[in-house]
């Protein structure tokens, strides 16, 4: 560790890029409380609870809200399973065609979200399926794969080899060693992985305008409101509840992941 | 169970195809085959006249995607593309710097926490939160008119090309918002390609007597330049396929999204739409490529 | 009957012969070394008795019985991991437990058996730490109560030492050594240092590429190496090629010669001194003779030659050995 403190003129410069990331989050705070109904007037003319109560109300919110945990928790489930198999597969063993394999399971969120969803949607049309709460789950499940992939990878990576090959030596067949050692050991990346690729999934909308048809999940609730706004103050109110919702499983995620961090930080 | 644990263990092929068939059935067949099926949607073509799809193959709407128009959005975006990716890079390398090289204990925790958050909490919540700032009534004119400055917000907004009614409809709007939404994908990979360069590195550096800006400009630099390719990537290819933003925050000139969008949606030409969304790919195979020739996916 | 025995036995990858046509019999209660350079085959055969890999060719029998088809679980043997395989997520108690677990064993039993075992390695007290709590040597010793409280028929040490400092390793030979006795099991310890080998091993075998050059005794293998490279490799004896050494022996084989044995000053060759470095309790001495190099140990207080000179060379009747199979 370098003992010297940074230049005076990179602490403002980081500072203020740091700034910049989390004041216009703050906004969304403020916002959620104005009285001000028709416009975005800052400052806020006054204060009011009203448009939680509002909102609260609101049978399409609900409807809409459900929707989206619904689909982030099958998305993840999903997610959840075949990422950890495709991991186990590509960390533990050499075989052809294993970097295509890293390639395709990226593919999804390399390519920009607007492809995917395009690509899903003249799939879903070129073979009649029509679209439901499933069609939405294929596309979420699609690109979570890649959030659980990676952080079970990098596990697996970090785990002995060897730890597999002990249990064996003590008597375990292949599904103990899974139950007893393999499980246990990257249970927190697999935790990790599907809290993130429930954030992920609660949050798109690109892919699900093209996948969702008549139904609506949260954001895309929100991007009706942005582009043909009814009632702002309830918009309010929603974007809050939506940053507030995405919140605990990141910090959940970071706090899982943070030892491991530190550790890793302090070998440099 | 036992015996099929022995079975696995006599033929480790077995177990490797029992792992990858789920992920590869899923993956190959709904990915790869809708990606299939866009290439082939792209070189179907509509009927102008009952505006139903024809399912020959034809170049007909790659013909009418290079037409002028379109040949604009995609030049449009591409440039936006650019000018997101280079601030973004710029203001994305301090922090990244600050957070590898410089914060220790808690402050590390809460810079990569202040990195983080931004980065996964939800979009739409961040763009409808730069509707906010960017609005006429809203708080930038406020601040700009609170320091008697409204006249260069003014001047500013009527200058062409960058320009507009306000700041939310121009497409400066547009490009703050990009930066401000994809800006963490670019500090990431930065602080992990920082974080790799080895401290005694510096120390020979200046050992060998270059001064501090030297030290940063021939080891520094080029020792994070596969970081802010990675970043890159991420920014590119992120503002190539947005239409979320430009739609929500700029004025009426197309991005390649939001004619992706339009083309499927309001004008129900699919053709023409997945041939827009073979545009961005090409674009990106072009730049993967030559980021790979960089070194960029070590960073990654 | 032996404990381990080889027929032919063969492991390939690709084209690469990790392990070719070994055959081998290590008797019940031995302490057998597998000794060799890295990529030997050594690794590789201990590996195939565990059952962490198979056999391209050849039969493999663990007391008696083909274990080809055998998965690791289910054979007699247990294994000390070079890395030491600690399950990091088990404190030592249950590190040490778990092959009792996976039979099935109450927790009480478990736990008796565990104590004695942590015990045995000098380790009580230790059950509830977690591996990462521990030292190098520690968790060594852990490795070993995991295995050894499973009461193998064999056991099967990789490099066991290899992580641990000059000190400790030699303490702990002399511990391995005196756990065998007692125990009276068979041990098959796989080691690239030639002086561990020899000094705890009943029998060595030698391995390069993919082959056993020499199977014998500690002596054997040290005073009569069957061919150069295990002269050079065991001991780093001097090997005199077969031009210099047919006056001597009468014989078309290359020679061994220790370096304790080679004399200065009197003899029938003519050497230049090239190097010079002082060991402790002796110098060595670096020779070139008609182009090859020679080293001589020569003991404290005896006089020494100046760098650049030229000597002369002998040695004591005996000291040189034929090595006929080369």
């Amino acid at each position: 560790m370098r003992s010297e403190s940074a230049p005076r003129s990179l602490k403002l410069a980081a500072g203020l890029g740091l700034a910049f990331l989390h004041l216009p989050i703050l906004l969304i705070f403020v916002y959620a409380f104005t009285s001000e109904e028709k416009s975005f007037a800052w400052p806020p003319p006054g204060l009011t609870l009203k448009w939680f109560a509002v909102t609260w109300g609101r049978a399409d919110v609900w409807a809409a809200l459900g929707l989206s945990l619904k689909v982030a928790a099958i998305s993840t489930l999903l997610a959840m399973l075949l990422g950890s198999l495709c991991a186990a597969a590509v960390a533990r063993t050499r075989f052809f065609g294993r970097e295509t394999i890293s390639l395709l399971v990226i593919l999804p969120i390399a390519l920009p979200g607007v492809v995917t969803g395009i690509a899903l949607r003249s799939a879903f049309s070129l073979a009649d399926i029509p679209f439901s709460t499933w069609t939405i789950v294929l596309g979420h499940a699609t690109f979570c794969v890649v959030i659980v992939y990676n952080n079970a990878v990098a596990r697996f990576r970090r785990m002995h080899g060897s730890l597999t090959e002990a249990s064996m030596d003590l008597g375990a067949d292949l599904f103990q060693t899974l139950r007893f050692v393999i499980l246990p050991n990257i249970a927190t990346a697999l935790v990790v992985g599907g809290m993130l690729a429930f954030a992920l999934s609660f949050d798109e909308v690109i892919v699900t305008t093209f996948t969702a048809g008549q139904q609506q999940t949260l954001p895309i609730w929100m991007l009706e409101e942005l582009v043909r706004p009814r009632e702002r103050p309830v918009t309010n109110v929603v974007a809050m509840v939506v940053f507030v919702v995405t919140l605990p499983p990141i910090l959940g995620a970071w706090l899982l992941t943070r030892g491991t961090d530190t550790v890793a930080g302090h070998g440099k | 169970m036992s015996a099929l644990s022995d079975r696995l263990w006599r033929h480790p092929r077995l177990l490797l195809a029992l792992l990858l068939v789920p992920p590869l059935l899923w993956l190959g067949i709904i990915y790869v085959g809708s990606l299939v099926a866009l290439l082939l949607q792209s070189f179907f073509s509509i009927d102008h006249f009952s505006g139903m799809v024809t399912r020959e193959l034809t170049l007909a709407t790659y013909a009418e995607l290079l037409r002028p128009a379109n040949i604009d959005i995609m030049i449009r975006t591409a440039v936006m593309a650019a000018c997101v990716t280079l601030a973004a890079a710029i203001i994305a390398f301090p922090i990244a710097l600050y957070a590898a090289r410089y914060a220790k204990g808690p402050w590390r925790a809460l810079f990569y926490l202040g990195i983080m958050m931004p980065l996964w909490s939800s979009y739409l919540v961040k763009v409808y939160a730069w509707k906010l700032i960017l609005a006429k009534e809203g708080i930038l004119t406020w601040i700009f008119s609170g320091l008697h400055l409204g006249w260069l917000l003014d001047g500013f907004l009527a200058l062409p090309v960058v320009g507009g009614n306000s700041l939310s409809v121009s497409p400066t709007g547009t490009f703050l918002v990009f930066v401000y939404v994809w800006l963490p994908y670019m500090v990431l990979p930065i602080q992990a390609a920082l974080e790799r360069v080895p401290t005694s590195m510096l120390d020979a550096s200046g050992d060998l007597g270059a001064h501090p800006a030297q030290t940063f400009a021939h080891v520094l630099l080029p020792l994070a330049l596969p970081g802010v390719v990675a970043g890159s990537i991420f920014t590119f290819s992120l503002t190539l396929g947005d239409y979320i933003i430009p739609q929500i925050i700029g004025n009426s000139r197309l991005f390649i999204g939001q004619a992706v969008y339009q083309f499927q949606g309001v004008a129900g030409n699919i053709p023409l739409a997945a041939a827009f969304a073979v545009v961005p790919i090409v674009i990106m195979g072009i730049y993967l490529t030559l980021a790979k020739r960089m070194g960029a996916f070590d960073a990654l | 009957m032996s404990a381990v025995s080889f027929a032919s036995v063969s492991r390939h990858y690709g084209a690469v012969r990790a392990v070719d046509r070994v055959d081998l019999a290590i008797p019940e209660g031995e302490f057998f070394a597998m000794l060799g350079p890295s990529g030997s085959g050594k690794t590789t055969s201990l590996r195939l008795i565990a059952g962490f890999e198979r056999p391209t060719s050849g039969s493999i029998r663990i007391f008696g019985e083909d274990v080809g088809a055998l998965p690791p679980y289910k054979r007699a043997v247990n294994t000390v991991f070079q890395d030491y395989a600690l399950f990091p997520h088990l404190n030592v108690l249950d590190n040490v437990a778990y092959g009792l677990m996976i039979k099935g064993l109450s927790r009480r039993a478990r736990h008796a058996q565990v104590e004695a075992a942590l015990e045995m390695v000098r380790l009580g007290g230790y059950g509830a730490r977690k591996p990462s709590e521990l030292s190098g040597g520690q968790r060594q010793r852990v490795a070993l109560a995991r295995a050894l409280v499973m009461k193998p028929r064999v056991l099967l040490l990789d490099e066991p030492l290899g992580a641990l400092d000059l000190k400790l390793r030699e303490q702990m030979q002399e511990e391995l050594k005196s756990l065998q006795r007692e125990l009276g099991i068979t041990f098959v310890f796989v080691t690239h240092d030639q002086g561990e080998a020899l000094s705890m091993a009943d029998r060595v075998a030698v391995f390069n590429d993919g082959r056993i050059m020499q199977l014998g005794t500690p002596e054997d293998v040290y005073f009569r190496p069957q061919t150069p490279f295990i002269a050079d490799f065991v001991g780093s004896s001097n090997v005199l090629p077969v031009e210099m050494a047919q006056p001597f022996t009468g014989e078309a084989h290359p020679a061994a010669l220790r370096p304790e044995h080679l004399q200065l000053g009197a003899g029938p060759l003519q050497g230049n001194v090239t190097g010079i470095s002082f060991l402790g309790q002796s110098t060595r001495v670096t020779l070139e003779t008609g182009g090859t190099r020679l080293t001589a140990l020569v003991p404290q207080h005896h006089p020494l030659p100046a760098q650049g000179e030229t000597v002369a060379l002998g040695w004591a009747p005996g000291a040189l050995h034929v090595m006929r199979s080369a």
